[in-house]
Order: C-alpha cells, then sequence, then structure tokens
C-alpha cells in the first residue's frame, strides 16, 4: 500500500471523468475514477488519503 | 380530369358489370362522383396533423431544453479539459508526454464529434420537414430517441435498461415520427418516475420480433395509471399532469395509425407501473 494520494474522480459522464482524470494526471498525481457514489464507496476502504 | 376553367378536379370512379345467365357481360355501369373537396379537406388536414407533429416536437424539447444545454455544455467542458491536460503535459518536456498529448486530442476530437451529433439530432427532431418514408433499422431509431432523453432519464434517477434485438428485418416510415413515437414514451416514463424513490426508478426497452412483426416495448416502474382514465389516456388534450397538455400519446396515436403500427398499452402486473408496446409490420419493399 502506498501513501502517495490519489485523487478519486466521481461523474457518471464517462467523457468528463476521463478529461478530470487526464488533468489530475497531467499535474502528476495519480487518479482513479468512479461512475456513482456508491461504486466509489464500495471501493474506497478509507486508508489511503482521499 | 381537367375542368373547363383550366383546375384539376378529382373523380372516383365505381364500376358494375352485369351478366346473363351464361356468364356473358351485358352491360358495365359506372359512376362518377366529384371527390376534389373531399379529398383537399383530407389534404388539409394530413397538413394540419404534420404541422401539430412539428409543434408538439418543439413543445417537447422546450421542456427539456434546459437538460439539453447541459448535454451539449458536457462534452465541450471535457474538451476544454483535454486541452488544458495536453499542455500541462508538453510544458512538462517528460519523454512521456506527447504520447499523453496525442491520447488528449483524439479525446478533443470525440468530445467535440459528441456535441456535434448532439446538434445534429435535435435539428433533425425539431426540423418542420414533409413526411419522408423510407426503409429504417428500428434500432437506430430507437437509439437516435434514446440520445434525445438521456439527460430526462438521468434527471429522474431512473436506471435505463437497453434490450435492442439483433437481426431484426427493416421497417418502412418517417424516421422523425417514429422517432417521436419514442421519445414520447421515453418522456412519459420519465414523467412517470419523476419522485420515484431513489433506485426505485426504472425503464425499460425492449425491441423483439413477434410473428414476423416488430415490436417495441417501453416499461416504467413509475406511478402507473393514477386517476387516468385508461379509455381516454391516447385522446388529445386529457392529461392528468398538471402541466401536461396531452398532446404526447395522442400523437403517438395518429402516428401509430399513419404508419400501420398498433398502440397499446397495460399496467404492470404485480409491480408499479406501466408498459407501452408498438408492434410494427416489416417493410415490404426490399431494399437495402
Amino acid at each position: 500500500v502506498s501513501d502517495q494520494p490519489v485523487i478519486f474522480v466521481v461523474d457518471d459522464d464517462n467523457q468528463v471523468r476521463k478529461a478530470v482524470m487526464a488533468l489530475v494526471g497531467a499535474m502528476g498525481v495519480e487518479t482513479r475514477g468512479f461512475v456513482s457514489a456508491e461504486e466509489f464507496l464500495a471501493e474506497y476502504d478509507g486508508r489511503r488519503p482521499a | 380530369m381537367l375542368a373547363a376553367d383550366g383546375s384539376v378536379r378529382w373523380a372516383q370512379w365505381s364500376t358494375q358489370a352485369f351478366f346473363d345467365e351464361r356468364g356473358q357481360p351485358l352491360e358495365f355501369q359506372s359512376v362518377g362522383r366529384d371527390v376534389t373537396e373531399l379529398k383537399d379537406a383530407a389534404d388539409l388536414l394530413r397538413q394540419k396533423e404534420e404541422h401539430l407533429a412539428h409543434l408538439s416536437r418543439l413543445a417537447v424539447m422546450g421542456e427539456m431544453v434546459a437538460g439539453i444545454a447541459h448535454e451539449l455544455s458536457q462534452p465541450l467542458h471535457a474538451a476544454t479539459t483535454f486541452a488544458e491536460a495536453a499542455r500541462r503535459h508538453l510544458e512538462s518536456g517528460r519523454a512521456t508526454a506527447p504520447h499523453h498529448a496525442i491520447d488528449c486530442c483524439t479525446e478533443i476530437s470525440a468530445s467535440i464529434q459528441r456535441t456535434v451529433e448532439i446538434i445534429h439530432r435535435l435539428r433533425e427532431f425539431t426540423r418542420a420537414s414533409a413526411v419522408n418514408i423510407e426503409v429504417l433499422d428500428l434500432n437506430d431509431v430507437v437509439r437516435g430517441a434514446i440520445d434525445l432523453m438521456l439527460y430526462e432519464i438521468r434527471r429522474v434517477n431512473a436506471r435505463l435498461h437497453v434490450d435492442l434485438a439483433g437481426g431484426l428485418p427493416p421497417i418502412e416510415g418517417d424516421r422523425i415520427q417514429i422517432e417521436q413515437v419514442c421519445v414520447n414514451l421515453l418522456k412519459n416514463a420519465c414523467d412517470a418516475l419523476i419522485g420515484a424513490p431513489p433506485g426505485k426508478g426504472h425503464i425499460q426497452i425492449t425491441t423483439t420480433q413477434v410473428d414476423g412483426r416488430l415490436r417495441l416495448v417501453i416499461k416504467d416502474s413509475g406511478c402507473g395509471l393514477g386517476d387516468a382514465d385508461p379509455a381516454r389516456i391516447f385522446d388529445a388534450f386529457y392529461s392528468t399532469k398538471p402541466d401536461g397538455m396531452g398532446m404526447g400519446l395522442s400523437l403517438c396515436k395518429s402516428i401509430a395509425e399513419a404508419h400501420n403500427m398498433q398502440l397499446g398499452f397495460a399496467v404492470n402486473d404485480g409491480e408499479p407501473g406501466l408498459t407501452f408496446h408498438v408492434t410494427l409490420p416489416p417493410a415490404k419493399t426490399l431494399q437495402p
């Protein structure tokens, strides 16, 4: 488990989500995308800084 | 027929043949009748119906204009963000930067293309055009309607389930009008889902083939008939919605009749909501 912060991007619009992830990625920060808040909450374990 | 004053008159002729005992023709009797006024009235009625269908399309899109604006701005917003990402990659000077920037450019093209397609669909849908009968793929028309309704479906928090059968025979009809039937039925399903508890709103769209005919089914888990009179649901100006004009379903009915389609509905069995079904004949002419 890495200590690097991850930015979680939640958006139901595929293009918008990918765009935000590309922009944040260009800033050198790791990102992970989710289609819905439910999907994010199911996945997120709260251990890594978000 | 050309009348004495140079105008064209329409006549309807009925002809009867009379035979003798041996089955030999004896005489013919023909009765001609001037039906010009009847035909003019029918033409005028058809024009009025086309005009009404057009106005109704404008009204539906007018109601959804905020959603459509959102639908258009989403891909543009994505394109701007991708452009900003590409710029940052290129500025970073990293070896991988051009590769990332190229990916971003591909996405920018795709986003703008999406905007172009939405605008194209809107223009087609709201254009006042004469009826144009062509050979169509039902699934294609249904997908077009779904595209127009996506925001509305999302706005009422409905889950959309789409199950379009492969290998359906082509149908014959006016693309815009059949799309209008799908849009109106979808709009109706969305309206029925306003206020549905979260996670309980479902719209199911299915196309199948039944006994050589095509069948489109739109099922919702909404409020059902409520106080509505099932016998009047397709009547013009009949609506139980507070701001309803009562045009949507009645137009669906007249478009269905003009296309030799059957339109009906049923209350869902054992669960909330209504199911509308449209049965269409396959195209008679075999064209690609």
